[in-house]
């Protein structure tokens, strides 16, 4: 078993652990060996070999973890006994765990600031290939596969205390109406969708609309900023157009053709009933 | 979070019908007979042959709602009533009827250098008004006809009804110009071509039975009418 430095084949992430058993068996067998088998090295990344059996197998999108850490985990000091799981990486901030046997990096363990940025992250690269569609990506069905409700969810807040925020009078009331019109709006043109035989995910269709709120957020910023009536129309049409731009390309490729009309219209009304709300409000 | 979101994915991900149903797994297709009698109105599935339509469909639908005096409506949706034109056309006049009410008022209160506060109410008031009206007229008309056994099929009646409030669409347009008299001019005639519409589509359809027919018919020309009205005087009255 080789274990310089140059060693860099990625291996699988279960089979890490098998060869770290081997070689604790190996080097366990032969305690004295010669010194310069293995000077002493760092301990090797904590596994997670959780105890936490209970938890159902959550495959997390985590990629596996990359080869240096696998290398690394190569270059063991001989003597930490494989026996008792290592303690959770409460100060470790990198940020993949190594896999024990069992599941996959367990989210449940990881540290708060790995699960936020993670989060996070998801939420940029989704907003950048629904909003920005560029036609040169290598992957145009990316945000369509890995949607999340978190970025949705934000958008439709930020959108809901920005108008509430412009609002002389009755805040309070033009936020709940602003919130339950793209709530109900997002899960009404999803329906929409469906019964007019379109295929479609719901959450997925849910997560695509959220998102293309985001320039609409950008629009009642700077309607919130600016209060010149002029402006905030020039704004908010721009703003509206992009939106309905980037949600085109989604909503008319889930139905049959005949009836693409029939599904991108709602949509339109939806963001122009929203631009018109943030022109409105002052 | 994540673990849960992904896990709702797969779930949801089986089969886009299935979201709505209570209980989970996959249905084989979308012929078979779905769960029992009163949950089906709960699944996607039941309500998809009333949304059967194309966009041609539709756009003849509206251009025949137009047109109140042909009295064809009915026979032509008799077979493919559909419920994506009542829907969207209500909820259209909502957006329309808030719009144009609160553009009315903001001009008002401009014209005489008076502060100006946007109503959030007239959102609510109108998606009320609209959409009450639509659910529940064709409902108690539903059971009055049942009543004199003139049948007619529920969705029919939604679609009539939902149809003939697209006229009110291009008069909320046109009532912004500040004249009063033109105002009324403009909700009368929407008034007028609306209830005709619903009108006569119905005589053609209930004449054949019972005798009360013309009480019926005028009846619902006189309730269109009232709808025109009040829309007017809500939306349009402005007190500066």
């Amino acid at each position: 078993m080789s274990n310089s430095h140059s060693d860099t084949i990625p291996l699988h992430p279960s089979s890490q652990s098998d060869i770290d058993e081997i070689e604790n068996l190996i080097n366990a067998s032969v305690q004295s060996g010669p010194a310069t088998v293995l000077p002493a090295r760092p301990p090797s990344p904590p596994r997670a070999s959780i105890p936490v059996s209970s938890s159902p197998f959550i495959q997390s999108k985590i990629p596996p973890p990359p080869p240096q850490s696998s290398s690394s985990s190569n270059h063991k000091v001989p003597s930490v006994p494989a026996a008792p799981p290592p303690p959770p990486p409460v100060g470790n901030s990198s940020s993949i765990v190594a896999t024990g046997f069992g599941p996959p990096p367990n989210t449940l363990t990881e540290p708060v600031w790995d699960t936020v940025k993670r989060d996070l992250s998801r939420i940029v690269s989704n907003l950048k290939l629904v909003v920005f569609p560029n036609p040169y990506r290598e992957d145009p069905g990316k945000a369509l596969r890995d949607w999340d409700l978190w970025g949705p969810f934000f958008f439709i807040v930020f959108l809901g205390l920005t108008l509430s925020w412009s609002a002389s009078v009755k805040k309070s009331e033009v936020f709940a109406v602003a919130f339950a019109l793209l709530a109900a709006g997002a899960i009404i043109l999803t329906l929409n969708v469906l019964l007019l035989g379109g295929h479609i995910i719901f959450f997925q269709s849910l997560s695509l609309l959220g998102y293309c709120l985001f320039p609409l957020d950008i629009g009642a910023l700077i309607c919130l900023l600016k209060d010149n009536v002029i402006i905030k129309m020039i704004v908010v049409s721009v703003t509206l157009a992009w939106s309905s731009w980037a949600a085109y390309p989604f909503m008319s490729s889930a139905v049959n053709p005949r009836r693409k009309a029939l599904a991108l219209y709602p949509v339109f009304l939806m963001y122009v009933s929203v631009g018109f709300l943030i022109i409105a409000i002052n | 979070m994540v673990g849960v979101m992904l896990v709702a994915n797969d779930y949801f991900a089986i089969e886009a019908d299935t979201f709505s149903k209570p209980a989970g797994g996959s249905q084989p297709g979308s012929g078979e007979p779905q769960g029992s009698g009163w949950f089906r109105t709960f699944t996607i599935a039941a309500y998809k042959p009333y949304f059967d339509v194309d966009t041609s469909d539709i756009i003849d639908r509206l251009k025949e709602s137009l047109f109140p005096f042909r009295g064809t409506f009915t026979e032509k949706t008799a077979t493919n009533p559909d419920l994506y034109g009542p829907f969207w056309i209500c909820t259209t006049l909502i957006f329309v009827a808030a719009s144009i009410g609160t553009f009315v008022t903001y001009i008002a209160h401009k014209l005489k250098k008076k502060e100006w506060d946007y109503d959030i109410n007239l959102v609510t008031w109108s998606a009320g008004v609209f959409y009450g009206y639509v659910t529940v007229v064709p409902l108690i008309l539903y059971v009055i006809l049942k009543y004199f056994s003139a049948p007619s099929g529920l969705v029919q009646l939604f679609c009539l009804y939902g149809y003939s409030l697209f006229v009110f669409i291009p008069a909320l347009c046109l009532s912004v110009v500040p004249l009063e008299i033109f105002r009324w001019v403009i909700a009368g005639v929407a008034g007028f071509m609306s209830a005709t519409f619903v009108a006569l589509n119905l005589k053609a359809h209930i004449n054949s039975a019972g005798e009360r027919w013309f009480l019926i018919v005028t009846g619902i020309f006189l309730l269109q009418l009232a709808l025109a009205v009040v829309l007017k005087l809500y939306l349009f009255t402005v007190t500066v």
